[in-house]
C-alpha cells in the first residue's frame, strides 16, 4: 500500500519525514496507519487539534 | 482493492524488501523462480528408465530496476546495507491487492550487479535466495 508519512518515523533503520510517500506491504502500512504515523496515500491528512488553553491561566 | 482480475499486466506485481517489506523503486522487472530438487532413484530395476524422487524445494526472486542515488526508496542504498549485514529478509513478490495471491519468504540478497552505460539510464539489478519456507497465500 502506498502511504504517506505523517509523523516522523523510523522504518527499515531510515528516518521519514513528514510528507515523505513510499510503498509497504498493506499488514505494515496498517500498523503505521494504526498509529497515527502514515495515511494511505491520496486521503486527507487528519488535522492536529488545537492545544487546549489553560483556563485557570485565562486572561 | 478487490482481487485483479484478467490477465495480470506485469506493472502491478512488484518486489518488497526489508525488516518492513518496502517495494524496491523504479522496478522494470521482476521475477520469482521456484523449483525443487530431484533424488536419482534409479536401479537396474527401473527397466532403462530414470526414476525420481522429490527433494529439496528451493527459489529466488529478482528484480531489474533503473538507479536513483536516493536514500527515501527503497533501492541500492537499503541493497547494499543489505549485503554488508549478511542477514535475511522478508522478500515478497505481490500486487499487494486484497485476494490476489502472493509469494513471500526470508531471503539472502546473493547478487546485486549495477550498469552505467553513456547516455543511458544507470541499471540495476538484484537476486535473492528464499531460505526456509515459501509461503504463497492470498492478500488479506
Amino acid at each position: 500500500m502506498k502511504i504517506e508519512i505523517i509523523k516522523k518515523t523510523t522504518i527499515n533503520g531510515k528516518n521519514f519525514a513528514k510528507g515523505a510517500v513510499l510503498s509497504v506491504v498493506n499488514e505494515r502500512a496498517a500498523e503505521l496507519i494504526a498509529e497515527g504515523k502514515a495515511v494511505e496515500f491520496g486521503t486527507e491528512v487528519p488535522k492536529e487539534k488545537p492545544a487546549k488553553s489553560n483556563p485557570k491561566y485565562k486572561l | 482493492m478487490a482481487q485483479t482480475t484478467g490477465i495480470m499486466n506485469g506493472t502491478l506485481l512488484g518486489v518488497y524488501a526489508g525488516a518492513t517489506p518496502t517495494l524496491i523503486a523504479h522496478a522494470t522487472e521482476s521475477s520469482i523462480s521456484l523449483s525443487m530438487d530431484t533424488r536419482d532413484a534409479s536401479t537396474k530395476d527401473s527397466g532403462g528408465y530414470r526414476d525420481l524422487l522429490e527433494g529439496a524445494r528451493s527459489g529466488s526472486i529478482s528484480v531489474s530496476a533503473l538507479y536513483e542515488d536516493l536514500t527515501t526508496k527503497e533501492g541500492v542504498d537499503d541493497l547494499m546495507t543489505l549485503f554488508n549485514a549478511r542477514t535475511a529478509v522478508t522478500v515478497k513478490f505481490s500486487t499487494e491487492v486484497s485476494d490476489d495471491h502472493f509469494w513471500s519468504a526470508s531471503a539472502y540478497l546473493t547478487s546485486l550487479e549495477l550498469s552505467a552505460s553513456k547516455e543511458d539510464n544507470v541499471t540495476y539489478s538484484a537476486s535473492f535466495e528464499l531460505t526456509g519456507t515459501i509461503t504463497y497465500d492470498l492478500i488479506s
